[in-house]
């Protein structure tokens, strides 16, 4: 088929001027080139925020799946919980599996005075804390480890992120992954020799598919003294 | 028998139809001691208070009388619309009314409730001005003459306040007038112009009749004999002979009347405390039926709390049921408050929790403490204060939900064993916590109970001797290890000294 006049001599001569003009317009995304949001948060770890387009998304869903606990899936935050509540915001915990240990917290830099451990004792009261707390503008992250979450569930929850510059993280199980979600960052997390590995499935202005092994001793320098 | 004087004054009412010899006695007695030029009373008269107090807001119209028995037998004090519709009338006797309406609702009248509510609608007044007077009659009386300014101007503030009532679920008139009296008298015939000099109120009362007054029907009966019909002819009688035909007060009446004698009026003086009650015209079982009649409750707690620049920090709703004693409800807040939007989503939140025994009748609220409302420290940044309001309205609500003790803060102890380092602690008083000192490696998650060890762990670090305690009983002497099983999941574990068998405590999450 012959291409039309007009685009074939577009494409045949581009003006070196024109791809100048187009390469240096902002709002023109360029594939795998990323892109840094303003409104990101750094996650402690170098190689995942590259990972991750710039850092935790603020005022969004961020899901970890993963099917075994103990392999540092909490550690991983403890750089932006200690973050976030040195700039004066709080940090709650929504239905933890096991006691949260004041004196790891203390030891990772994050102000006790500002944590909050909600209690709740089923999913709808999970859920129902959740997005009190995501959108009362007081928490900037929460973290909860809910049940079961539905679809419209994890909407209102994004919803609540968003109205309340909030970031939630969800921990749920690796089974889950098939569920449509309007999590901004799903990660799948598994444990290895070397550390803790993230594997991106979703992220915000970018495509998943990337892994970052998060070693040990960077997910809480402190840990092994 | 009528003189020919009054007799022009009645038929010719722009003249001046009095003679010389009969209105000087009365002109010159007193010096006139105006009000100052600031001063304006706000009088309130509620003619449906009895009806007031049940909550029909979001309701169908019902057919509805609040009955006494004055003369021994019941007889109907006020009516809602709907019955009234229905040809009922105050004064008919209550089983004309019932024949009249099958489906009639009647409730008993509650002369010590409605005095109640009228005591506490005028510390609810005292948000406008700090001169409230409580009056028979179920008249309130505000002096708002230096409040105008503030609130924007007269009749933005009566509207205000007629708006805000009507919020509270009650129908006033209000009057305006530069003495008491006469705004009393403006409200109670429901006369909507202002008399803000005393001229402008003898030309607005001039016409009445003398039945307006609510003076003893003896009285009235002896001066419409005179041939005294109007308050006009009234005040141009001499006063030394209406003294002494009718008593002395009468002319000392007209005279704070009309602003001639000055008229003091002590100030209500609040309680520090809030009861207000309320009436439901019919059992209500479904939660949400609630939402209204509370919210007009708390309405009427933040404007008592406003006017006494005050706020409350727990408060009792009490949900009265027919045939069951009633269900209270403490609710406490995390700082003190008065926003009823606020508090009306608490108390929905505590009722989904706390289902109320049955179906409910009526309810109570209650603040027996009033504190100061805490200060607003003016920030360098903006968003820190909106920041505390923000957490401290999170844990209400949290709270109300959830219950007190579900939500709580961390704090670490000064102690080395491990499962004493540590403890709960009330999130809504934020002091700063010891910083841990350094130790040995610490898990994010602490087992409640420790359990059996599995086997095939590799030691990552230890051992970490941990011996104390001895002196309060609880001594103990650990060696703590960090291990991490196949899967790679790190635990943290222990080994009492001279036991072989080691148990898992806690999991680096």
């Amino acid at each position: 088929m012959k291409p039309h006049p007009d685009t074939r001599d577009a494409c045949a001569a581009p003006d070196d001027e024109t791809l100048d003009a187009l390469l240096r317009r902002t709002d023109i995304w360029r594939g795998r080139t990323p892109l840094s949001g303003d409104d990101d948060l750094a996650t402690g770890h170098p190689a995942l925020d590259t990972c991750l387009g710039g850092g935790w998304p603020r005022g969004a869903l961020v899901e970890l799946l993963t099917d075994q606990e103990g392999i540092g899936e909490v550690s991983l935050l403890l750089p932006l919980l200690a973050a976030q509540t040195a700039a004066g915001r709080h940090v709650a915990l929504v239905a933890p599996p096991h006691i949260p240990y004041a004196p790891a917290l203390a030891g990772a830099g994050i102000a006790l005075d500002r944590v909050l451990v909600i209690g709740a004792q089923n999913d709808p009261e999970i859920l129902w804390s959740l997005e009190q707390a995501l959108g009362s503008g007081a928490c900037g992250a929460a973290l909860a480890w809910p049940g079961r979450a539905d679809t419209r569930a994890l909407r209102r929850l994004q919803l609540a992120a968003e109205r309340g510059h909030a970031t939630g993280f969800l921990y749920r199980a690796t089974r889950e992954a098939g569920q449509a979600s309007p999590a901004a960052v799903r990660l799948h997390l598994s444990p290895t020799e070397a550390g803790l590995t993230v594997q991106v499935l979703k992220r915000r202005r970018g495509w998943g598919g990337s892994v970052v092994v998060v070693p040990h001793h960077e997910q809480n320098p402190r840990r092994l003294g | 028998m009528k003189s020919p004087a009054q007799t022009r004054q009645h038929t010719l009412p722009g003249l001046d139809p009095v003679p010389a010899r009969i209105a000087a006695p009365a002109d010159p007695p007193l010096p006139r001691p105006r009000p100052g030029p600031d001063t304006l009373w706000l009088a309130l008269h509620f003619p449906h208070l009895a009806l007031d107090l049940i909550a029909r807001e979001g309701m169908a119209p019902i057919p509805l009388v609040v009955c006494d028995t004055p003369r021994g037998r019941p007889e109907v004090h006020a009516t809602s619309r709907a019955a009234r519709r229905a040809g009922i009338r105050p004064g008919m006797p209550l089983g004309a009314a019932l024949g009249l309406c099958a489906d009639l609702r009647v409730r008993q009248r509650d002369a010590a409730a409605e005095h109640a509510a009228l005591e506490t609608l005028a510390a609810w007044g005292l948000q406008y001005t700090d001169h409230v007077v409580v009056e028979d009659g179920h008249v309130l009386l505000l002096e708002v003459g230096r409040s105008l300014r503030l609130f924007g101007g007269l009749e933005h503030l009566r509207q205000r306040i007629l708006d805000d009532l009507a919020a509270l679920g009650h129908h006033a008139r209000a009057g305006l007038a530069v003495t008491p009296l006469g705004a009393r008298l403006l409200a109670r015939l429901g006369i909507t112009a202002p008399a803000r000099d005393t001229d402008a109120l003898t030309a607005l009362i001039r016409e009445l009749p003398v039945e307006a007054l609510e003076w003893p029907a003896a009285t009235v009966q002896r001066l419409r004999g005179m041939g005294v019909t109007r308050l006009g002819a009234l005040w141009r009688l001499p006063r030394d002979g209406l003294a002494r035909r009718l008593g002395a007060w009468l002319p000392v009446h007209l005279d704070r009347l009309t602003g001639r004698r000055p008229d003091p009026r002590p100030r209500f003086a609040p309680p520090s405390r809030f009861e207000s009650r309320l009436w439901l015209p019919a059992e209500m079982a479904d939660r949400s039926m609630l939402r209204l009649p509370l919210h007009r409750l708390l309405r009427e707690l933040a404007g008592v709390l406003r006017g006494r620049g005050a706020a409350v920090q727990s408060l009792v709703l009490q949900l009265l049921h027919a045939r069951h004693p009633a269900t209270a409800l403490t609710l406490g807040l995390a700082a003190p408050g008065r926003d009823p939007d606020h508090l009306l989503g608490l108390c929905m939140e505590r009722l989904s929790r706390q289902v109320p025994a049955a179906a409910v009748t009526g309810m109570v609220l209650r603040a027996d403490t009033f504190l100061p409302l805490p200060h607003r420290d003016t920030a360098l940044l903006p968003d820190t204060g909106t920041d505390t309001d923000a957490w401290q309205a999170l844990l209400d609500r949290l709270r109300a939900r959830l219950g007190r003790a579900a939500v709580w803060g961390l704090a670490v102890c000064d102690d080395h064993r491990p499962e004493r380092a540590w403890t709960r602690t009330d999130p809504a008083d934020s002091r700063q916590t010891l910083s841990s000192a350094g130790t040995g490696p610490r898990p994010l998650w602490l087992l409640a109970h420790p359990l059996p060890c599995p086997p095939d762990l590799r030691r990552v670090h230890g051992p970490e001797r941990i011996e104390t305690g001895w002196w309060d009983g609880g001594g103990e002497c650990r060696d703590y290890y960090v291990a991490e099983d196949r899967r790679g999941v790190r635990w943290w574990l222990f080994r009492e000294r001279g036991e072989g068998t080691s148990r898992l405590c806690g999991i680096f999450g």
